[in-house]
């Protein structure tokens, strides 16, 4: 399985990562894109998106997680992440599989992207017009998580 | 911060620093990045982290050199030990 990470620290373009991303033999190629939320869960305007991260750690988690797609058969994944200071509108994260077959690349990317949702190495802080708050999974989150075992699939 | 620096340090020889890099509220607590001082033989984590506020052990991960250490492990002056707050997520 090839695997592809980046970490940006600049805004990238979804549309470009998709138009450049495939496998040899692929029949379906699955892709997802994150987009920061211009509101806060509780309405409030968010000005900024801030995602703070380490300069090994957040990488190797990007890649532990990548690789564990493996177990559905997939041809290639790629996983972009920013990191730094988001626009509400802008992407944050793009994930895409390829695969012979739909089923395991929807699967990958569903599976990534629960487990970027809680295990990526990440802190994120919402900054608002009065004042930041740092947010952390929630059950939901969590919850979706637990959906992938870690030998999954069935 | 202050620093830690072992009761009857021999005074010829010079500690070095360790570097301690905060992630998360915590670096908008107590600082991104501060360099402390620690006697040759080092300190433990424990000791270290009693140091600071906010450092609960249950939920801020310790990390030397990239690698999860426990309370007991003993940081060196050189070492690079990072605290992570509970993770966000992507």
């Amino acid at each position: 399985m090839r695997i592809e990470v980046r970490l940006p620290g600049e805004p990238f373009q979804p549309e470009h990562e998709l138009a450049s991303f495939s496998a040899d033999g692929a029949g379906a190629v699955v892709s997802f894109t994150g987009l920061a939320r211009p509101e806060t869960g509780d309405g409030a305007k968010v000005e900024r998106l801030h995602l703070d991260h380490h300069p090994r750690l957040t990488e190797k988690s990007l890649h532990d997680i990548a690789a564990s797609a493996e177990r559905f058969g997939v041809a290639a994944v790629r996983i972009v992440h920013r990191r730094g200071a988001i626009a509400p509108g802008e992407a944050i994260v793009f994930v895409a599989a390829a695969a012979r077959h739909r089923r395991a690349a929807f699967d990958a990317v569903d599976c990534l992207m629960d487990r970027l949702k809680t295990d990526a190495v990440f802190w994120k802080r919402e900054d608002g017009v009065d004042a930041a708050r740092w947010i952390e999974p929630t059950e939901a989150d969590r919850a979706d998580r637990a959906r992938w075992s870690d030998n999954c699939p069935d | 911060m202050g620093t830690l620096v072992a009761n009857g340090l021999d005074c010829c020889i010079m500690p070095t620093m360790a570097k301690i890099v905060f992630y998360g509220k915590l670096a908008d607590m107590i600082g991104r990045e501060i360099e402390i001082e620690l006697p040759p033989e080092g300190c433990t984590m424990a000791a270290l982290r009693a140091r600071f506020e906010g450092l609960d052990r249950a939920t801020v991960r310790a990390c030397v050199n990239d690698a999860t250490a426990s309370e007991d492990h003993v940081v060196m002056p050189s070492d690079r030990v990072d605290f992570l707050p509970p993770l966000s997520g992507g």
